[in-house]
């Protein structure tokens, strides 16, 4: 087999060899906060923006609406809030923006930084009680997963469920009613 | 042995040619209307001097704008600005893709974040490529 063979063999394991797929909400929601330090009475409605549908000809991306999925299920598992509405009303809105999810376009271990503006808006007063941009990093190694988009994959799971780990944590410190 | 040969050619150019694509978001809520000072954070392993582009880009469109190294500007801005370059080699070095997060100035939010990827045969020079992300992020026009 002559080099262009070779070349184009390649090439087409390229192509084969993974598409993308989106990042799962079940895999992004944490279940190590499972009992919140300080639970509140309220309610908290979610907005996301700023996350991405994912293409399967590129990197793995993150969509507003499994994160926002991730984040309602976090918050009922560790009970930082007593309800979760899909819509209004609720005693506070949690505003979520994904700034940044950055990951390279090819390698072996495969760094991913997230980053993640949360504001909780009262509703009552609409006036927020507490804003945060909340930053992660996750590394994934080599040997995680044979497909390089499969470890971009994890890695976006991975620095979402720490974004949101360390969410939860400061809603907590709030000490809401 | 010549219908493999010609489906690999498919699959290679697939793999090549891709599609250009470029997206943005703005945080709720954001006005980016009224900055007028900005300060470019460059990146530690940025080797191709991108920060000076995007200073640049901004002086050609009026605005203030300086860079450094360090995470926060020396003096009060409107604006920071942070970004992530990746680079591919198809023959010679390109710019694959670019990401840019507009920051607020005092609080360091992003209030707006921009992409552009260009695959190989849709390549820009990275002076284009700096200007296509700010336009979409700071919403101006084309």
């Amino acid at each position: 087999m002559n080099r262009v063979s070779l070349l184009l063999l390649g090439c087409a394991y390229a192509l084969i060899a993974g598409c993308a797929t989106p990042s799962r909400p079940e895999a992004m929601a944490t279940t190590t906060a499972a009992a919140a330090a300080q639970k509140s009475a309220a309610s908290v409605m979610i907005e996301v923006s700023g996350g991405r549908q994912t293409s399967s000809t590129y990197v793995p991306q993150i969509s507003n609406e499994d994160f926002a999925t991730a984040l309602r299920r976090s918050i009922e598992q560790s009970g930082a809030f007593a309800r979760v509405p899909a819509v209004l009303p609720a005693d506070y809105r949690l505003i979520a923006y994904i700034g940044q999810l950055d990951s390279p376009m090819m390698g072996m271990t495969v760094r991913v930084d997230m980053e993640v503006g949360y504001q909780l808006i009262d509703v009552a007063t609409s006036r927020p009680v507490w804003r945060k941009n909340i930053k992660t990093q996750y590394t994934v190694p080599s040997d995680k997963a044979y497909a390089f988009v499969d470890r971009v994959r994890i890695g976006n799971e991975a620095v979402a469920r720490m974004n949101i780990e360390q969410l939860l944590a400061e809603v907590a410190a709030l000490k809401l009613p | 042995m010549q219908r493999l040969r010609l489906w690999l050619i498919v699959a290679a150019l697939g793999v090549l040619a891709g599609c250009a694509t470029q997206n943005v978001s703005h945080a709720p809520g954001a006005d980016l209307g009224s900055a007028k000072t900005f300060y470019v954070q460059k990146l530690a392993a940025d080797t191709h001097n991108i920060d000076q582009l995007f200073v640049n880009q901004l002086k050609q469109w009026g605005y203030q704008a300086a860079t450094g190294t360090a995470e926060k500007p020396t003096v009060p801005v409107d604006a920071i600005v942070t970004y992530q370059d990746r680079w591919m080699w198809d023959i010679t070095m390109y710019m694959l893709r670019l990401n840019v997060q507009i920051r607020d100035g005092q609080t360091g939010a992003i209030v707006a974040s921009a992409e552009s990827y260009r695959p190989s045969l849709e390549r820009l020079d990275p002076p284009e490529m700096v200007k296509e992300v700010l336009q979409a992020a700071l919403k101006r026009p084309k």
